[in-house]
């Protein structure tokens, strides 16, 4: 290519979009009023109301007033559709059937069903346990997911290394990094002070702490509790110990890592043990997991090793989301 | 199990506790509403804690199921925990308002 | 239709309680004080109504005397779910926190325009340069 055809296929591009110069002729352009800076301004504040078009008048009312009608209206309607919502609501629930009678419609055959043979068809001395864990349990499972789609979402947003890259693109704002609000501080954990008595308890108590959360969640069949109570339990011994040894001991043992294979692993179980009532259950088959009597603890099922898995993914979120807001790190 | 049965003026007696101590946990939430102090919030919300544990105890005589003592246990330790990280991210925070001062006379 | 709203008290109240959640959801103007509301709201409207007799032992099963326990059930998906919602929430409030140095979501949005405003001029004018430098 030669440079005369450069030449004619840029300035062909440059006429068909515009761009480049317009003409040849200097002379031809003519010259813009020049805009001096503070001159103009007097002559439109002076300009007399009858003078003033109406597309002004309309922009110096709003620059006036249109701040305050707006926030005034916006505070009113919203009052009002509060207010207009309670009342339907509460009109709703005028209507509902008297509280606890036992001709309502929430008091139907399922219950029945559960508490009647309950019993004997999960072995759990629990009805309610019994019901989110054998009869219910794919429920239980989507919860524990939700809680471990919950942590690592919050993990993604916080973790420090992450944060440490992201810098403020636009240089007008390059001066909120010197104030000192935004500067974090530093973690609660590496406080230079080492407190004596809460050392002292916690030496004493998380011991106590964890074998109290795995009895609650041991019996989970039998007494009231089950995986949730428990693993909150377990998280609060973590975060005791991580509160009176520093940050750095627990993390020793219970890591990013740690956390993320126990969770999925407990999910995977969880998963697996309880997939086998898709192929029972359509075929009508009996499946031969062994349910025992009713009130010993290795009995009804599954439900066991099932609170187990719960607990223990309940826990690690927990202490996860605690060490997130406060370290940035897990 | 059997119902532990109670008399009528035991009944009334426990009614009478229960709300009570339903009327002073109102009490202790104002105060960690209003308090100025951060250590008057903390202390009201241990005290609705402990409030709450006697609550229970004394719910789980009316009705008669011994169940209800277990979840005592944890909402102890709840309260204890809560106490415990309140007070350190306050210091933690307070020391570090005092250091940036240092740093900034 | 008050002496049914007087029987029905706790669905009242809970229903009084969420349209004070709803009206601090749009009147506040600080983040945090919107998510105390909107995670009792979550709770609160769980609940259903059971009968207030007795609750899970073993067998005696025949005879209908236990409290309902499909709402436990429920109420217990409530708390989970309303626990991992108001922890994202946070980290969202940490990070909004950060960039834009306040929670007031009335300078947020007006440092929030001025960023538009100049990424736009960057834009326009990196068109500007980018034909002609070719």
């Amino acid at each position: 290519m030669n440079d005369g055809l450069k030449k004619f296929l840029l300035d062909f591009y440059n006429w068909v979009t515009g761009n480049g110069a317009r003409t040849e002729n200097e002379d031809a352009m003519t010259e813009l009023p020049p805009v001096l800076p503070f001159t103009m301004e007097p002559d439109k504040i002076q300009s007399r109301f009858h003078e003033k078009t109406l597309q002004e008048r309309r922009k110096d009312w709003i620059n006036l007033h249109g701040l305050s009608v707006f926030s005034i209206l916006y505070r009113s309607f919203s009052i009002i559709t509060c207010v207009v919502i309670v009342g339907l609501l509460l009109i709703t629930v005028s209507e509902l059937p008297p509280f606890g009678d036992e001709n309502n419609p929430a008091n139907n055959e399922v219950i029945d069903r559960y508490i009647k043979l309950g019993g004997n068809e999960t072995g759990a001395q629990n009805i309610v346990a019994g019901m989110i864990l054998d009869y219910r349990a794919f429920d239980t499972f989507g919860e524990s997911a939700v809680l471990f789609t919950g942590a690592v979402s919050v993990l993604m947003i916080l973790s420090a290394a992450r944060r440490k890259n992201d810098e403020p693109k636009n240089k007008l704002h390059s001066g909120f990094n010197d104030r000192n609000f935004l500067k974090r501080a530093p973690p609660i954990h590496e406080l230079k002070d080492d407190d004596a008595i809460l050392r002292g308890v916690a030496s004493l108590s998380i011991p106590a702490i964890i074998l109290m959360g795995c009895v609650v969640i041991i019996n989970g069949h039998l007494t009231p509790g089950g995986g949730f109570s428990g693993g909150a339990v377990l998280s609060t011994a973590l975060i005791l110990c991580a509160n009176a040894y520093g940050f750095k001991k627990v993390h020793e043992f219970f890591n990013e890592r740690t956390y993320i294979f126990s969770s999925s692993s407990a999910l995977l179980i969880y998963a697996l043990s309880k997939g086998y009532s898709f192929f029972t259950g359509a075929n009508h088959i009996e499946s031969g997991i062994p349910i025992g009597t009713i009130g010993n603890i290795f009995s009804a099922g599954l439900i066991l090793p099932l609170n187990i898995c719960v607990g223990i993914i309940v826990a690690g979120t927990l202490y996860g989301v605690y060490a997130l807001f406060s370290e940035g790190e897990i | 199990m059997p119902d532990i049965e109670i008399s009528n003026a035991e009944y009334y007696l426990l009614m009478f506790c229960a709300i009570f101590l339903s009327v002073s946990i109102f009490f202790c939430l104002f105060r960690s509403a209003l308090g100025p102090r951060f250590t008057d919030r903390v202390i009201a919300a241990n005290m609705i804690g402990t409030k709450i544990i006697a609550l229970i105890s004394v719910l789980s005589l009316v009705i008669g199921e011994d169940y209800l003592v277990d979840i005592c246990l944890i909402y102890a330790v709840i309260s204890f925990i809560a106490v415990v990280v309140l007070a350190r991210s306050v210091i933690s925070n307070k020391n570090y308002q005092d250091e940036l001062k240092e740093i900034d006379a | 239709m008050i002496a049914k709203l007087l029987i029905n008290h706790y669905e009242a109240v809970a229903v009084i309680l969420s349209g004070i959640g709803l009206a601090n959801l749009l009147l506040q103007r600080n983040l945090i004080k919107v998510y105390l509301f909107l995670a009792a709201k979550g709770w609160v409207s769980e609940r259903a109504a059971p009968i207030l007799l007795k609750d899970g032992s073993e067998w005696v099963m025949d005879v209908d005397k236990y409290v309902n326990p499909i709402p436990a059930g429920l109420v217990l998906t409530g708390i989970v779910v309303s626990v991992s919602v108001t922890a994202f929430a946070l980290a969202l409030t940490l990070r909004f926190y950060e960039k834009y140095g306040s929670l007031n979501i009335d300078s947020a949005l007006s440092q929030m325009t001025k960023e538009q405003e100049i990424l736009e001029a960057e834009a326009a004018l990196k068109v500007d340069i980018g034909d002609n430098i070719s």
